[in-house]
């Protein structure tokens, strides 16, 4: 068969459709058919995290210290949070490194820059972890489903002002960011259907004590109003609007060729076919996924290395590809902050960022600080003790760390620890 | 030991503020001229930043919890107070080093955040989409060097294929680190690779630049107070005065984003922004380089003129901008101010100063440069 997995390709699969490079799923990948192996990732039993063992204070206990009146305890609050907001980032973190499942874990990844929500302004991790839980489960679901699950989100009413949209002063922050970035797209609505979409969605609330959503028929506007010439009186029939129009499926087909294919623009003839499938499929987000990955764009030599690699798929897929305990979780979480990838605190409501925007002065630094401590010192102890990598012949070792040639020349000195270090530091290893 | 390492350590030097000319001298380029922009990230609050006294009956109908009575602003008179948070700033618009150009905006308004910040960082239509800089189509072209630095992320204004420009969080790391990543020539048609080795090849060049801001610690720090704003100005003071050949810097300050609660957030904003202004003023004057150095504030938009239901405003258009630096114009008020008389059909202000003229006015009258947008002519701020 001529599309029988080789090294490289399975490397590529890999890499792409997880996080990193494991060299056992790998060799399994290795010597199936495309399909066959796309299948096998796609309908693979997804590892669940375990739930985290380190607490997060119910609301009514912080308030309770915020209110005592008390500057230190107030402090306390503070403080607390901040440590508990880095224990829930630890916890997925931790999860990403063990999982066997990695295709989810970037996936819900996406999803959290996708349907934005941070830490940094929901103050109470439990919501956060709660919207997590909403994304990992329609993860690989339905984007119908999960749109449907999010507009009634308590960590998203909170993060885009939802709950201070009221009949008699809607807040419009929710509804911009509905149309602008979870659904339509910019430049295909205008002000007047943000203003209706605004006040379909008066009357959210949150319950904080609760960790839920609540909805206030006081505050709510019950007039009909238009929204892309429809009539809609409630939040759930601007989801029904926004569903049908294909704008909607275009909007994530194109985020689909960014984070699978490549950094360049997305072309239409291949994204315009995936989002036709996706809408008919009643945003089926395997059907969506499994499009893509048996495209002719996925397997084309054009396109290799033409992805930069996210963060996370650095500094997670680094650990996944060459385990090392040089590391300690709290260190890597803040790595990810340095390179703009902070878990669960994107940046800003647009999520973090995408392709090669990622490389910029400052983080090329801190990209190349971090895989140059993986392949420094005591590396060399281990991988001497010949119990860290596979036999293969140097080319083997690029198709497996590298998505085209290496750069850089290569060290002539012969030595599997001296030639990952070279690749893996190797200009090419920033991209996938 | 130099005369100046000897004064410092000597510990002769508690009258810093009186004779600093005295004691240093900075390093850079004779007479180059300096950029620093400052972005208000998140959509400053025109209304409340510059306080329209001259319609305080409609401001305080549209603003009931959020209006700033004349007992809380600075008179900058024609009937104009400015928000009494920018009380450090007050003195340099008294000394005429500092002034405000009104209400500026641009055509069909888009009140999304990135679109909006993309709009005044390209000084492109609100109906076009451009990917290069505003810089870019004003600076000369050069090999080497740099042309600006951001500290912070992103290169937002300075971003371009022809704008050699680096972004950190401070100069000290990123020289540290700009030591591990490697400089190759390579030529490729991957777009990805490409953009990488060129960030690399730019870094290269900009670690040699700014190896000297970190030898004027000793002599900066002791002007900022400590945040992350002051953090950040203070970085570009000892760039500029270490002798980097940056044209532009940028920073940002965030958390203009007033949608709720916005009178104690927006306060302590105004007042990270002029604390910080003064400082870097300070140092400029301390090291005479105030002459050489413009500062320019701007923000995607300003806010709604009604106030919201959760005594914050939502996404508005125009707001006024602030030029400071000891060559501007000063204590004037440029440009028509704004009328709450006038709204547009959405309730916001209509602003009456194109951006792209303030921006044509920087490249022409400081920059000495041409004027891609001189169709809209330029204002005698500087």
């Amino acid at each position: 068969m001529v599309d029988k997995l080789d090294l490289a390709d399975a490397s590529h699969l890999v890499t792409r459709a997880g996080i990193g490079a494991e060299w056992a799923t790998i060799k399994k990948l290795q010597g199936m058919t495309r399909h066959q192996a796309i299948n096998k990732l796609i309908n693979a039993a997804m590892m669940k995290p375990k739930t985290p063992s380190k607490k997060m204070t119910p609301w009514a206990v912080r308030m309770n210290m915020y209110k005592a009146g008390n500057p230190a305890f107030k402090m306390k609050m503070f403080k607390m949070t901040r440590v508990q907001n880095d224990d829930l980032k630890i916890w997925w973190l931790s999860h990403m490194l063990e999982t066997s499942s990695p295709l989810i874990e970037k996936l819900t990844l996406f999803w959290h820059g996708h349907f934005v929500s941070s830490l940094t302004k929901v103050e109470q991790p439990k919501l956060i972890y709660k919207q997590h839980l909403l994304l990992r489960q329609h993860a690989m679901g339905s984007y119908a489903s999960m749109l449907k699950a999010v507009v009634r989100d308590p960590a998203m009413s909170v993060y885009l002002d939802g709950r201070n949209n009221k009949k008699d002063s809607p807040n419009e922050n929710f509804a911009r960011e509905l149309l602008e970035l979870f659904t339509v797209g910019h430049g295909h609505y205008n002000e007047f259907d943000i203003k209706n979409v605004a006040k379909a969605f008066t009357g959210a609330s949150v319950n904080r004590f609760r960790e839920q959503y609540a909805f206030n028929a006081n505050e709510h506007d019950f007039s009909v109003k238009k929204v892309f010439g429809k009539n809609v009186k409630t939040g759930d029939d601007v989801v029904r609007v926004l569903l049908a129009q294909s704008r909607t499926s275009l909007t994530i087909a194109e985020k689909f060729w960014n984070l699978f294919i490549s950094d360049s623009k997305p072309d239409p003839r291949y994204t315009q076919r995936w989002a036709h499938q996706f809408k008919r499929s009643n945003y089926n987000i395997k059907i969506l996924l499994s499009a893509v990955l048996n495209s002719d764009a996925f397997w084309s030599p054009r396109y290799r290395g033409q992805l930069t690699k996210s963060p996370v798929d650095l500094v997670v897929g680094s650990l996944r590809t060459i385990p090392s305990k040089l590391f300690n979780k709290a260190e890597l979480v803040g790595i990810l902050r340095l390179l703009d990838q902070d878990l669960f605190d994107p940046p800003n409501v647009k999520g973090w960022r995408v392709g090669h925007s990622w490389i910029d002065a400052e983080t090329i630094m801190v990209r190349s600080s971090m895989v140059n401590k993986l392949t420094r010192g005591s590396m060399n102890a281990r991988v001497n003790r010949g119990d860290q990598f596979p036999n293969l012949t140097p080319s083997e070792f690029q198709a497996w760390l590298l998505p085209n040639k290496a750069i850089k020349a290569l060290p002539e000195t012969p030595g599997k620890v001296r030639l990952v270090r070279a690749l893996v530091l190797d200009p090419m290893y920033q991209l996938m | 030991m130099n005369r100046r390492d000897f004064v410092k350590a000597a510990g002769l030097v508690p009258l810093l503020g009186s004779m600093p000319e005295l004691l240093f001298a900075n390093q850079r380029p004779k007479g180059q001229r300096v950029l620093l922009l400052v972005d208000l990230d998140g959509g400053n609050d025109g209304l409340n930043t510059l306080v329209p006294h001259y319609q305080q009956g409609k401001y305080e109908e549209y603003r009931p919890t959020l209006a700033q009575p004349r007992s809380r602003t600075l008179d900058l008179g024609s009937d104009v107070g400015m928000h009494d948070a920018l009380q450090p700033l007050k003195s340099f618009w008294d000394r005429r080093e500092m002034a405000w150009i009104q209400n500026v905006g641009y055509p069909k308004p888009d009140r999304s955040h990135f679109r909006s910040k993309d709009i005044w960082e390209t000084a492109s239509n609100s109906d076009y989409l451009r990917d290069e800089g505003w810089l870019s189509a004003v600076l000369p072209d050069k090999d080497t060097g740099l042309h600006g630095v951001v500290v912070g992320s992103g290169l937002g204004p300075l971003t371009g294929k022809g704008c050699r420009a680096v972004a950190m969080h401070d100069p000290k790391t990123f020289v540290n680190q700009a030591k591990l990543v490697s400089n190759v020539q390579h030529k490729s048609n991957n777009p990805s690779l490409t953009h990488l080795l060129d960030v690399q090849d730019q870094l290269h060049g900009a670690k040699k630049l700014i190896e000297n801001a970190n030898n004027m610690d000793t002599k900066v720090n002791r002007y900022f107070k400590r945040s992350s704003f002051n953090n950040d100005l203070s970085s570009v003071a000892k760039m500029i005065v270490g002798g980097s050949d940056a044209t532009v810097y940028k920073v940002k300050l965030s958390g203009f984003d007033t949608h709720s609660n916005q009178e104690v957030a927006h306060k302590n904003q105004l007042k990270y922004l002029a604390e910080g202004l003064e400082s870097f003023a300070k140092v400029m004057k301390a090291f005479k380089l105030w002459d050489q150095v413009l500062v320019m504030t701007y923000s995607e938009f300003g806010r709604r003129v009604k106030e919201n239901n959760s005594r914050g405003t939502d996404h508005g258009t125009s707001a006024p901008l602030l030029v400071m630096g000891g060559r501007v114009a000063g204590r004037q008020l440029f440009g028509t101010r704004p009328d709450l008389n006038k709204l547009d059909k959405g309730g916001d202000l209509r602003f009456s100063t194109d951006f792209r003229k303030v921006y044509g006015t920087v490249a022409t009258r400081w920059l000495g440069q041409k004027n891609p947008w001189s169709g809209y002519g330029t204002i005698p701020f500087i």
